[in-house]
């Protein structure tokens, strides 16, 4: 489509547009205010409530009159026009003022310069200074004939992105501050839903607003459970939500609950997956009148449990209290009662012995009583589910936690209550950056519940900071402070260790140069934000003989990286090759063990897990880290989520390490002959190849030359050297130590670890002996000959 | 100089489509009172006991009891139309009002802008003494 057949389809809003020029709806919406209160002194003045009304105090009351009813009349000629649907489609109004407005010489001028332009741009954190230096420095204009408008999901939508691609300039100027042309479309949508909401709420003499009051005298045919409200309370919901967060679920609930026998549903989900909200769903529906004819007049009440139980210690007291509130209910008539912990309900009535199957059956028959039973997952399967009796009068509903495009709407929509009570002002990116952050930092919570977290403690940080705009930089500025993890912009220092990875990780780690060019890699793909948000930052298999460096690349990494203060998680695994491995890493069913793994990573959940002799675990706790590698996270032995996706993770083996020898004794390229290698340990069954392809990198350590072992004794002992510095002497690592050490400690089976101890055992022995002796003092210095090493 | 653009528009509109946007509010009012006085639910049990208050019935022939059932329901009953009819009644006060208000504001509408233009020649008479 091209600007002037959008023009032509949107010409029937010229009659508001032209009526917006001489008086706009804002200023009109203001007159009416005041007029409205001078109608009123001058009705009364006209009266003769302040004394006999003089002739021109009674041409002043229809003055204001006549002015109230001009603008009452021109605003119901607005409305009209305002809300016309043409030809089915969704077009606006707004985007009707900025094709008027736009000449033809510069498209990207009447879309910025318009109220709603300005507003989405604003929303997207450009500030008003930016916007006026881009108008003004812009060498190139672009023409409206140039626009092609394709259609997308919203006609807005297809104009603004006709601007992205017709306008470079524009388009470079929207990237420059971090947006994509389809977030400014969608936040163009969210502006436009607000603007076009606000106006539905203006009109109070809607059909849609009026039908969200209640009615009166609606209930009277039904009881009043006076006993009910001693132990429960109405379902509290915000009746103007337009979105629902589980629309299918909350119409299967309706439906459940509409049936004339056995209206019983249980609403189970993992914990924070939003299974209150289809109730709330389900109370705006009957609010509205939108629900069956059998819940048309229905209250949803929720019951209080815990009071239930502090105030009924024994058997039959529990029992007289939820007999007198089930009677209540069945002669009341229309009440739905609900239990927000139904597993806990039945566990504590099963706990003072009594028979909650009876208690309860005979009532969950009843036509006249309705309950919703609600539970997360697994205290459902450990309490419920074996309860057979229980499970043929309930259905259920399986709650899946809702995904972020729905998690967005509700958040789009709850975003300006939370503006209003809180004095501050959220960009769009803020929300976007609430929710995956969300995803990616708090997968053990629901995404909603975690999103909206954390745009509540960013409106706490900014208020601190005495800003009111939270920026996408604040949402992560909060994840920094809470996880610790390392988000936005990447500084300098950072910068600087990202881009010399592999110098930095050699300065501890003598060749494998494979191994550090894979890890820093996939560092740079993580913090770059280009890896897979879902999974962990990267996840590495190191094979190789001992000693050969697969652990100490780990810690160098983790030292570089992640700080000296990081900490390696460090699993030895062949710990874990009993029955109850699995076990003794996620929790026990008891609930009193928690799991070593699941406690670990949410102490820290950032930083490196390091799963030494990967290869000796059972095959359990290999499918474990099939889904951990797979999805970043796992759930402990409660059914509670646990995230891994911001580890690294390094599994280390021995597996293979003979057919790595063989390959390096034939003189052959250890890379070549990597496939081989691994296909011999899948063969052996060592590891399933599934696992093997999980990892972002299956890297084979070589055994250390002597040029290498060289260069690990050096190291090894500059570090001997710089502890004795510290003592105030001075060890000189000259080549014959160095020669005596490789000579003494060259053994490529066990790699570094005979240098290690030929250190320990010979150089630092002979140190020791000396500061006994009173031979080395502070100040004196040691160099060792062909002699002292003998 | 728009305010000339938009006024035969506005003139066309007034003798048109708001006519319909007219019945169409006038429509939304009646049935909103209908539905917020509950008039239909109402009536349809408007001999019912008030809250569903009463005594229960006892199967074994008590005369005694069967006076107090017959007594007490039949008050609750009674309380029940008592309270139901005058929300009835009003509702349908409120929505003959609303219909008798359409009937004048459509009849007003019609001449509104010749109204306006007298209105505002009181107000100058008043005013200016014009």
């Amino acid at each position: 489509m091209k600007f002037t057949e959008l023009k032509e389809k949107l010409s029937s809003y010229k009659p508001i547009f032209f009526l917006e020029k001489s008086v706009s709806h804002r200023v009109r919406l203001v007159f009416k205010k005041v007029l409205l209160f001078f109608l009123v002194i001058s009705f009364l003045t006209t009266l003769g409530f302040f004394g006999a009304p003089t002739a021109r105090e009674t041409g002043g009351f229809f003055l204001v009159l006549f002015l109230f009813l001009m603008f009452s009349a021109l605003d119901a000629f607005y409305y009209s026009f305002y809300f016309k649907k043409i030809s089915g489609e969704e077009f606006y109004f707004e985007l009707a003022e900025i094709i008027f407005k736009t000449p033809k010489e510069d498209a990207i001028k009447g879309f910025v310069n318009s109220v709603v332009g300005s507003t989405i741009l604003f929303r997207c954190g450009i500030a008003e200074e930016d916007l006026k230096s881009f108008l003004k420095n812009r060498k190139l204009f672009t023409q409206t004939s140039h626009l092609n408008i394709l259609k997308k999901d919203s006609i807005f939508e297809s104009y603004i992105d006709a601007l992205f691609s017709a306008d470079q300039e524009f388009r470079n100027f929207i990237l420059a501050h971090g947006l994509t042309p389809r977030i400014i479309s969608k936040a163009s949508s969210w502006v436009l839903g607000m603007i076009n909401r606000s106006k539905s709420n203006e009109r109070w003499w809607g059909a849609e607003r009026l039908s969200k009051i209640a009615p009166i005298g609606r209930g009277w045919a039904y009881g009043v459970a006076y006993e009910l409200m001693h132990w429960s309370s109405p379902i509290r919901f915000s009746p103007d939500q337009a979105h629902e967060l589980h629309q299918e679920e909350v119409a299967v609930l309706e439906a459940l609950l509409s049936r004339s026998k056995d209206a019983n549903v249980l609403i189970i989900g993992e914990e924070g997956s939003g299974k209150m909200e289809i109730l709330e769903g389900l109370a705006r529906r009957i609010l509205e009148k939108k629900s069956t004819a059998s819940l048309v007049d229905k209250k949803i009440l929720v019951v209080d449990s815990v009071v239930i139980f502090a105030n009924t210690t024994e058997k039959s007291k529990f029992e007289s209290v939820c007999i007198g509130i089930f009677n209540a209910a069945v002669e009341a008539g229309n009440i739905i009662l609900v239990f927000p912990d139904f597993s806990a309900f039945v566990q504590g009535a099963e706990s003072l012995e009594s028979d909650i199957n009876g208690l309860l059956v005979p009532y969950l028959t009843s036509p006249s009583l309705h309950f919703v039973g609600i539970s997360d997952l697994p205290k459902y399967h450990e309490i419920l589910e074996p309860n057979q009796t229980l499970k043929t009068h309930f259905e259920t509903i399986l709650v899946k936690e809702g995904d972020e495009k729905q998690v967005l709407r509700i958040l789009e929509e709850e975003i300006l209550s939370l503006e209003f009570d809180e004095g501050v002002f959220f960009t769009y990116p803020a929300i976007l950056e609430a929710i995956a952050s969300a995803r990616q930092y708090f997968v053990e919570e629901s995404l909603f519940n975690s999103s909206t977290d954390l745009l509540f403690d960013a409106t706490a940080f900014v208020k601190a900071d005495g800003r009111v705009v939270v920026t996408a930089e604040d949402i992560l500025s909060v994840v920094k402070t809470k996880t610790g993890i390392p988000t936005g912009v990447i500084d300098e220092v950072e910068k600087h260790k990202l881009q010399n990875l592999e110098t930095l990780l050699h300065e501890r780690i003598v060749g494998q140069d494979e191994a550090i060019t894979s890890i820093s890699d996939a560092l740079r793909r993580a913090r770059s934000g280009v890896s897979n948000p879902d999974r962990p930052i990267g996840s590495f298999l190191f094979f190789g003989p001992t000693g050969v460096g697969k652990t100490e690349t780990t810690k160098a990494l983790a030292e570089i990286f992640f700080g000296e203060k990081a900490k390696i998680l460090r699993i030895d695994m062949s710990e874990y090759n009993t029955a109850d491995a699995l076990n003794r890493l996620i929790g026990a069913f008891d609930g009193e063990t928690p799991g070593v793994l699941s406690s670990m990573i949410r102490e820290s959940p950032y930083g490196v897990l390091l799963l030494d002799e990967f290869e000796k675990t059972n095959e359990k706790v290999l499918d474990l880290f099939l889904q951990i590698l797979d999805e970043g996270f796992f759930s402990d032995v409660l059914g509670r989520k646990v995230n891994a996706r911001n580890l690294i993770i390094v599994a280390t083996s021995n597996a293979g390490s003979e057919h790595i020898f063989e390959s390096i004794e034939k003189k052959k390229n250890l890379n070549e002959m990597k496939e081989e290698i691994v296909d011999g340990i899948v063969r052996e069954g060592i590891f399933k190849p599934e696992l093997i392809n999980r990892f972002d990198g299956v890297i084979l350590f070589s055994p250390l030359s002597n040029t290498e072992l060289r260069e690990v004794a050096k190291i090894m002992l500059f570090r001997l050297s710089w502890r004795l510095k510290e003592k105030g002497m001075e060890l000189v690592v000259n080549n014959t130590l160095l020669d005596f050490l490789v000579e003494k400690g060259s053994d490529q089976k066990f790699g570094v670890r005979p240098l290690n101890r030929a250190i320990q055992d010979t150089i630092e022995k002979k140190v020791a002996d000396k500061i006994i002796s009173g031979e080395l003092r502070p100040g004196s210095k040691i160099e060792f000959s062909d002699f002292d090493l003998r | 100089m728009y305010i000339l653009l938009f006024l035969p528009y506005y003139i066309r509109w007034h003798y048109t489509r708001a006519w319909q946007d007219f019945f169409q509010n006038w429509k939304t009012f009646v049935s909103f009172l209908y539905s917020f006085f509950s008039i239909r639910a109402l009536l349809s049990t408007l001999f019912a006991p008030w809250r569903r208050l009463g005594e229960e019935r006892v199967n074994n022939f008590d005369p005694e009891s069967f006076l107090g059932f017959v007594i007490v329901n039949g008050l609750m009953r009674l309380l029940g139309f008592v309270i139901r009819l005058p929300v009835v009644l009003f509702g349908l006060f409120f929505i003959f009002s609303v219909f008798l208000l359409g009937v004048f504001l459509s009849a007003m509408w019609l001449i509104f802008p010749v109204a306006l233009l007298f209105v505002f020649s009181l107000s100058l008479k008043g005013l200016f003494g014009i």
